[in-house]
């Protein structure tokens, strides 16, 4: 593939291919093949190549190899070796330098003169750092403290020295933080309860399961690269069960699929619990030497659930529940992959415990190629230095307890008698609109964009209107800039020195600093020195980050020999030949059998969950009362991760605008036909969509794939999806999650 | 005819690069007076930085991105091969972009400064010209500024405000254009 030119866009590269393959179709007799490109044919020794790695919230974090030629990236792809990555990317992934290099990318500082007023002026980094800490410490002298600062954060960027934006609140002050967790708090919980931790396998070892369910997960779009240990697995005779409100891509691979009513999760998995107890499948051996409350569970089963009223609930036919159920129970190994879709409900903790106990009566915990799979943080033991910073002498907090705040709050709690005001994030409106002594009058946004990610939309403006400055940093133009008074230019990830790890599998990857930070771009941590110093201009100690920092020794400053321990490296300079996978004593978690519960052993019965206000035993929770006609759901889609990439010119191309996926038969009761535009609306608000009519959803549900298009287009779900809580996420989290797909709504031809 | 041009240039290329309403002023006033056209009365500044930064900088995303690449290939990408040309360009006349590849070499005001040069050197080489500077001029003027000036403009007629200073500083940059095509016209190769 010839590399002189670097526009070469994806369709010239396509044709060009084909052109040079033809010659090799003929029959020829007295010409010798010649290629245009021999003469410039690809050369990795033209290329500086750095290494990279996706700092999404993704489980794949894939660890990059990055071309760059007279200071431009020309291309990236996956490195070769993490057996993850295994040298591929995914579709987003490859259209990483679309967003370096897009012109719409945010270059400059800049101020809204009145908010949502479209009316931007460039400002130095000098003016923006004074106008921020001049109403730093206007908030201070008139409230007597920082709590009327606010941060909201949450997976824009992984990288690890990114928590230096919680590290630069600390390093102002107590202030207010946004704490918990959108994604996966309930299941945290839930498997907290069940296991002493949210812990899983190693997912590389999915090739020796004999039956994988995956529940409430579509690998094939959001986790490409398990794909393939799953197709493995099936290659070897496994059976592949999917289960989903949605008929997706990866249940188009499965061997069954099942398509509940969704939030019904619970009582499927209770159901086929009671027929493996009926037959006498239960691991008697698991649950006599590793388990605690086992007999209470199965009394618990007999009383109160069948078969038949799981298929009732659920709508999958009984003899199916007893078919699989049977087939999970005497394969061995059996895994069941908990997606996080599937506990985004009222009752999604409840219904995680259900299915954790399926793979625990069955002993399938604690076995390679076995276990309950849900997400771990076993390799994240950094030092995470950017995080720890200090208040100023004097500061004055909030009086009261506080619990984490989120999954990944590694300080080890506070000692001093005040801290930071916490609010849930996954109630950020209400949060902002209730405040007081003292409201919230100013907000730091960062690596979030809570007008798309947030709840009830409507209500978000309202609660924005409230706040007198908000700064946002952000390297497009979402909706929050749009009603933000300060924007910063962020740098993306081959800007800057950073290292990064996964939450599902096990390796450990550097990001280096491939090519100089455009315009004036700055990564986190420097936004961060760039405000210390301007605050201790002004007011010499009122801010303890340091001034002069260097990203690269920010990064270095991350290690410790724990780390190197586990990955078994000498230094972090060996990840420059590329991603390491920790030494793993057993790809099993749990598989020492010491259970991080109060009883160290597997808790059916869990005495903590119902002290925090559940149930001790798995029971049946009822999931959300409808309130409108259809099922609202609004999960992942394969072209973008919450509001990054759909907006790129080469997503564009694939995914040109956004769609409502409706059954046919409803359709058809409401005169409406493929492609109509319609209005989706319910208490929250509504949204104006095309249709497109597919089977694939289930009848009686409205499916819309949550994204930011940019470029003006205003598609938003969040118009439609409210704030009600999930029942877990408090315990590990610090807030409970939300019922993101327990929404409904209605729809009509506009 | 090189000689009057010269100032126009220099303003061009102070209004492209400029970041506040006060650069943004004193460019479009010396452009103003160069092509002999009056500044709108009541013109203000701030609301010109308005317009300017929508059409030229962001943050949104923007309709007339002021750099070769977004308009030279078939995508709108930036640091694309137009940006090397140019970056090739500033180095034979032994320039180059400070902090090369942060700000991408093919932004407006960066090529107006290298046809600034080019046309210093032609012209204190008045009586003879050499061959290489001619065509490296002309190329630059008939293929590069060629390939991409024109659909920018038209996107700015299209987005500005019409009689407003960003249209008028567009319509200098047109007519200036236009001139330096006609003059180089001679030397590009059949």
């Amino acid at each position: 593939m010839s590399h002189t030119s670097s526009s070469l866009s994806r369709r010239q590269f396509l044709k060009g291919l084909s052109v040079a393959g033809a010659a090799s179709l003929l029959p020829l007799r007295l010409l010798m093949p010649y290629s245009a490109q021999a003469a410039t044919a690809f050369s990795e020794k033209d290329f500086q190549i750095f290494r990279n790695a996706c700092p999404r919230n993704c489980y794949d974090t894939c660890s990059i190899k990055t071309y760059v030629k007279d200071g431009i990236v020309q291309f990236i792809e996956g490195a070769q070796e993490s057996t993850f990555t295994a040298g591929g990317l995914c579709v987003k992934g490859y259209a990483y330098p679309r967003r370096v290099y897009s012109p719409d990318r945010i270059k400059y500082p800049m101020v809204q003169d009145g908010r949502r007023s479209g009316n931007w002026r460039r400002v130095s980094w000098d003016e923006a750092m004074d106008r921020i800490s001049r109403k730093i410490l206007e908030l201070k002298e008139q409230d007597g403290n920082l709590l009327g600062l606010g941060l909201t954060k949450y997976s824009g960027n992984f990288g690890i020295t990114n928590y230096g934006v919680e590290g630069m609140m600390s390093s102002l002050g107590y202030t207010t933080r946004f704490v918990g967790t959108p994604c996966w708090p309930a299941g945290i919980d839930a498997q907290n309860y069940d296991m002493g931790d949210m812990w899983c396998n190693d997912p590389e070892d999915m090739v020796k399961s004999r039956y994988v369910i995956i529940w409430g997960a579509n690998p094939a779009w959001c986790s490409v690269h398990t794909m393939k240990y799953i197709m493995e697995a099936k290659r070897r005779g496994a059976k592949v069960v999917v289960i989903d409100p949605v008929f997706t891509q990866t249940a188009a691979k499965a061997d069954v699929f099942w398509q509940p009513e969704a939030s019904s999760d619970g009582a499927l998995a209770l159901g086929m619990a009671r027929h493996i107890l009926d037959l006498g499948m239960v691991d008697q051996d698991f649950v006599n030497a590793n388990a605690l409350g086992f007999e209470e569970f199965a009394a618990y089963l007999r009383e109160n659930v069948t078969v038949e009223w799981a298929a009732g609930l659920s709508g999958i036919p009984a003899e199916q529940i007893r078919e699989v159920a049977e087939e999970f129970a005497t394969a061995d190994p059996a895994t069941i992959w908990i997606g996080y879709g599937m506990q985004r409900h009222t009752n999604g903790g409840a219904s995680v415990r259900s299915v954790d106990a399926l793979v625990a009566m069955t002993g399938n915990v604690g076995k390679e190629g076995g276990g309950a799979r849900y997400g771990h943080l076993r390799t994240w033991g950094v030092n995470y230095h950017a995080l720890i910073q200090k208040q100023p002498e004097g500061s004055v907090g909030f009086i009261g307890a506080t619990g984490p705040k989120g999954e990944f709050d590694f300080t080890k709690g506070e000692a001093a008698s005040y801290s930071d005001r916490t609010f849930n994030i996954n109630k950020t409106a209400q949060g902002i609109l209730d405040a007081k002594d003292p409201a919230l009058r100013m907000l730091w946004v960062s690596c979030k964009n809570p007008f798309a990610q947030d709840f009830d939309r409507p209500k978000l403006e309202k609660a924005f209107d409230t706040l007198e400055m908000v700064v946002s940093v952000e390297q497009f133009f979402t909706e929050t800039v749009a009603n933000s008074d300060i924007v910063l230019p962020v740098t993306t990830l081959f800007e800057e020195w950073t290292v990064n790890v996964s939450y599902w599998h096990y390796w450990l990857g550097i990001n280096e600093q491939a090519i100089k930070p455009m315009y004036e771009t700055k990564s986190n941590i420097e936004i961060a020195a760039e405000l210390s110093k301007k605050m201790n201009e002004l007011a010499p100690g009122s801010c303890t980050f340091p001034q002069d920092i260097d990203t690269k020794d920010w990064l270095e400053k991350e290690f410790n020999q724990g780390i190197y321990d586990y990955f078994g490296i000498k230094h972090w300079t060996d990840l420059k030949n590329g991603p390491v996978k920790a030494k793993l004593a057993s790809t099993a978690a749990w598989h020492d059998m010491t259970f991080g519960t109060p009883s160290g052993k597997y808790e059916f019965r869990s005495d903590l969950c119902a002290e925090h206000g559940h149930e001790a035993l798995p029971k049946y929770k009822e999931g959300r009362k409808p309130y409108d006609e259809f099922r609202l759901l609004t999960p992942h889609t394969q072209f973008g991760l919450h509001s990054q990439f759909v907006n790129l010119d080469w997503m564009h191309e694939y995914n040109k605008e956004p769609f409502l996926y409706m059954h046919p038969d409803d359709a058809r009761e409401k005169n409406i036909r493929d492609l109509d535009m319609v209005r989706v609306f319910n208490k929250v608000g509504e949204l104006r969509v095309k249709v497109k009519l597919t089977r694939n959803v289930a009848p009686k549900s409205l499916v819309m794939y949550e994204a930011w298009f940019g470029r003006g287009n205003d598609f938003n779900v969040q118009n439609l999806v409210d704030d009600e809580a999930a029942d877990m996420g408090a315990y590990k989290t610090g807030a409970p999650g939300v019922a993101i797909h327990g929404q409904f709504a209605n729809v009509e031809r506009v | 005819m090189s000689e009057q041009c010269m100032p126009s240039i220099e303003a061009l290329r102070d209004f492209f690069a400029a970041t506040d309403a006060g650069d943004l002023e004193d460019a479009a006033v010396r452009i103003a007076e160069s092509v002999g056209v009056e500044i709108p009365p009541h013109t203000d500044w701030t609301t010109v930085e308005y317009e300017f930064n929508r059409l030229f900088v962001g943050p949104a995303a923007v309709p007339a991105p002021p750099f070769a690449s977004a308009w030279s290939e078939s995508d709108r990408a930036l640091m694309g091969r137009a940006t090397s040309e140019a970056r090739q360009t500033y180095h034979r006349l032994g320039l180059a972009v400070p902090g090369e590849g942060v700000i991408p070499d093919d932004h407006l005001a960066y090529e107006l400064e290298a046809l600034l040069v080019l046309k210093s050197v032609l012209a204190t080489e008045a009586g003879a010209p050499d061959a290489e500077t001619a065509a490296l001029h002309a190329w630059f003027v008939g293929e590069h500024l060629e390939r991409w000036l024109p659909p920018f403009m038209q996107a700015v007629r299209e987005q500005a405000t019409e009689g407003g200073v960003v249209a008028l500083v567009t319509e200098a940059l047109a007519a200036w254009f236009d001139n330096e095509r006609n003059s180089t016209a001679a030397l590009r190769p059949a």
